[in-house]
């Protein structure tokens, strides 16, 4: 029982063999159908990367405030630009993390029944699961690390094309090392450990960032120097070559290392780092970024126990929606973000501008439907809960309508409160800001109710099913319509923050309100 | 290695618990199956039959306590460990480019079967799945995917042979032949261990049954296991 197949020679019996003679079996149609299948996928990142693009210049322009005045801060002591390398370097450490909780080496659910079992020499197998792993390595780094350089490069205006080159080079580099890291941990089934490892790491990046902020805002110049320097070495020839050094040395150590660990890798960890690595595509396929953050057992667990006291005293349908609210981790994104808005108009030069808030409240007005829409989904859409809960769907659907305003309510009164408290906005017209905030909630519910309805949200079947150019289009007018719909009503809140003195013009209410019917609609449980 | 014959246990299991880190589905359980035993594992919805069974494959670990094939730990790396365990698993997911002969011929071919071509025909008879040879998994109805994965874990030789309801969309006449062949596979010294709802199955093939009960087992007669099953 102690003959692991590391030790038996390889059979000559290879199953690969077997599917690959499948596969050169395909007719053309077949074989058309895969490659435009992949097509459509590789067209699709292309155009998604370009308006990304866009979007993140849009984003900066906006941050920066250009052509706009922007407010002193008090503690506004750095620039985005000097906070740049701790974003990189966050994405890297996020990147480890979810290597870490994908595996990175695993197989599918296939191979897994019916090839793992075999008693055959596991070596191609093996290999494959790790070319894999390298692979995909190599491809999500870059793919970060193009997006921090067009970031850079929205922040610096310009930098020498060699940068450029030479910092790709480095994130290739530094995706192998990030993935070969992953695999020799693995391999050490030392995973939960070194995450816990990852996790203390934040906390000590977010300790250090407090430090040099108090000792910025104490004026000391040896740290003014010091962030300084790292922001601008960024953006340096020699920096990029010696990084890049430093990646091919470890990167050709861990891989050989990785190389010689996989072998060692458990059946046990092979399967179950294939069944998260599914589990993971299949909530991106659903646009559902929760469990990319890869929670830890024990803070599932927790979670899971969580908000029992809080719903005891609720009806049923509110008890499923504040425990799916609670449990499901929903509360967490908009809370991030939240606080993300409010820390980085408190600390950032330049951010605190009317373009950056408008761009705020832009992002809220997204984020926020397609979250709540998380949540009162399965009151939509499962007509089965009728009967279980013994309640008319009408009356499931006023409960949702309900939950999604009084969450918007909270959530753009907590945005519009806490930059009111830090002097970004003015809110001297208490009433009228009460109005737009509860106009902009309303669309918010709308938006969240007209999302949640469409039943299904998995982009890769939503795309796939999608026959012509006229289903695609029907799909992204789907899309648009709720982008629409969520921001339309907030139009309100845009104009007080452009013009804050000005009355907001009556078409904009008129605006705001047509886009906040749908919800009324189902709160007073009529149409009209 | 060592072979069964040397030792008094096929499979053992010593104050096994099984479950997750955070919740314990059951135990302590102590099994003993020797070469040749049947043994039908029930009990109600959610007391750990699926969890003991990939439990007992090394696919999770145990909460405490170890399961012992052949008188050493389980590991499911170990090559004869995978020569001599044959496995049916509840709902097995295909590889969607191989038709239903190529999965049998890969594992026959993958377990060195010399004459593969004779005993994938034979599975393909046995199992009425011979009109539907060359169809893709997706092309197949649920009760041809599931006679599809038996078909699998009996083409190959095995001394341990586990089935998760095997019993689950069959219908009466390939039951009936699927219960003759478990209980001819035992009387030729297979040892037969099957997560189970079906009181036939216990008493026509199995000879006992671990009836799993809130957080223990108890090792009962097939025949007393079927009645448990009946009511």
């Amino acid at each position: 029982m102690n003959d692991n197949d590391v030790s038996v020679q390889e059979s000559e019996f290879d199953p690969q063999q077997l599917i690959l003679r499948a596969k050169r079996r395909r007719n053309f149609s077949e074989r058309f159908e895969s490659f435009s299948d992949a097509y459509v996928w590789v067209l699709a990142a292309i155009v998604a990367l370009a308006y990304l693009f866009s979007a993140i210049f849009g984003l900066i322009f906006a941050l920066l405030g250009q052509g706009v005045a922007h407010q002193k801060m008090p503690a506004a002591v750095w620039s985005l630009q000097e906070l740049s390398p701790i974003l990189l370097a966050l994405g890297a450490i996020y990147l480890l993390r979810l290597f870490l909780h994908l595996g990175p080496v695993g197989i599918n659910a296939a191979k897994a029944d019916w090839w793992l079992p075999l008693p055959l020499g596991l070596a191609v197998l093996r290999s494959g699961a790790l070319r894999n792993a390298l692979i995909v390595g190599m491809l999500s780094s870059t793919f970060v690390g193009v997006l921090w350089l067009i970031v850079l490069y929205g922040l610096a205006g310009a930098f020498h094309p060699l940068v450029a080159g030479c910092a790709v080079v480095c994130f290739v580099l530094a995706g192998v090392f990030i993935a070969s890291v992953g695999v020799v941990v693995q391999s050490y089934g030392l995973q939960r450990l070194v995450q816990h490892w990852i996790d203390g790491c934040l906390v000590a990046i977010g300790a250090l960032l407090m430090i040099f902020w108090g000792l910025l805002a104490m004026g000391k110049q040896w740290a003014k120097s010091v962030v300084e320097n790292v922001g601008s070495s960024v953006l340096h020839l020699p920096t990029w070559i010696c990084a890049a050094t430093v990646l091919l040395v470890l990167s050709v150590i861990f891989t050989w290392w990785a190389a010689q660990r996989n072998l060692k890798i458990t059946s046990r960890s092979l399967r179950s780092s294939g069944e998260k690595q599914q589990r993971v595509l299949g909530v991106l396929m659903q646009a559902d970024s929760r469990s990319i953050g890869a929670p830890s057992a024990t803070v599932l667990g927790y979670r899971r126990r969580r908000g029992r006291r809080i719903a005891a005293n609720l009806t049923i349908a509110w008890r499923i929606l504040v425990l799916r609210l609670i449990r499901g981790g929903y509360w967490q994104s908009i809370a991030g973000y939240l606080l993300l808005v409010l820390g980085l108009t408190a600390t950032v030069e330049q951010i605190a501008n009317p373009l950056s808030m408008l761009v705020f409240y832009l992002m809220v007005g997204v984020l926020l439907p397609l979250n709540l829409s998380g949540v009162i989904a399965p009151m939509l859409t499962q007509r089965q809960l009728t009967q279980h809960l013994g309640q008319p769907s009408a009356k499931l659907e006023r409960t949702a309508a309900l939950f999604a305003v009084i969450y918007s309510v909270a959530t753009l009164s907590l945005l519009t409160g806490g930059l009111g408290l830090l002097g970004v906005v003015d809110l001297s017209n208490f009433w009228w800001w009460c109005a737009a905030v509860f106009a902009g909630s309303l669309g918010a519910a709308a938006a969240s109710l007209g999302h949640a309805q469409r039943n299904e949200r998995d982009w890769e079947s939503l795309l796939g099913s999608a026959t012509s150019d006229t289903s695609v289009a029907i799909v992204l007018y789907g899309e648009l319509s709720t982008l629409v719909r969520a921001v339309a009503p907030l139009a309100p809140l845009f104009s007080m923050i452009l013009s804050p003195d000005a009355d907001i013009p009556w078409p904009l209410w008129v605006i705001s309100l047509l886009f906040t019917l749908p919800a009324l609609r189902l709160i007073v449980g009529r149409k009209f | 290695m060592q072979t069964g014959q040397s030792l008094k246990y096929l499979l053992e299991a010593r104050e096994l618990i099984i479950g997750y880190p955070q919740r314990t589905i059951s135990g302590p359980l102590n099994l003993h199956i020797s070469q040749g035993d049947g043994l039908g594992i029930i009990g109600a919805n959610g007391s750990g039959k699926s969890t003991l069974l990939r439990t007992i494959l090394g696919h999770l670990m145990p909460v405490a306590g170890e399961v012992r094939f052949l008188g050493l730990p389980v590991n499911e790396d170990s090559l004869s460990f995978r020569q001599l365990v044959a496995v049916q698993v509840t709902d097995g997911t295909f590889f969607e480019e191989l038709t239903v002969a190529e999965h049998l011929e890969l594992v026959a071919r993958g377990h060195k079967l010399g004459s593969w071509k004779s005993l994938v025909a034979e599975e393909l008879e046995f199992f009425e799945l011979h009109l539907v040879a060359d169809l893709l998994p997706h092309e197949l109805s649920s009760g041809q995917r599931r006679k599809l994965l038996l078909a699998a874990s009996l083409i190959r030789p095995a001394q341990l042979l586990i089935l998760d309801e095997p019993e689950q969309r069959l219908d009466l006449r390939i039951k009936a032949k699927l219960y003759d062949r478990l209980a001819t596979l035992r009387k030729s010294g297979t040892t037969v261990l099957a997560v189970t709802h079906d009181p036939q199955l216990l008493r026509h093939s199995l000879g006992q049954a671990l009836l799993l009960n809130e957080d223990h087992g108890e090792l009962i007669e097939a025949a007393v296991g079927a009645q448990w099953l009946e009511r």
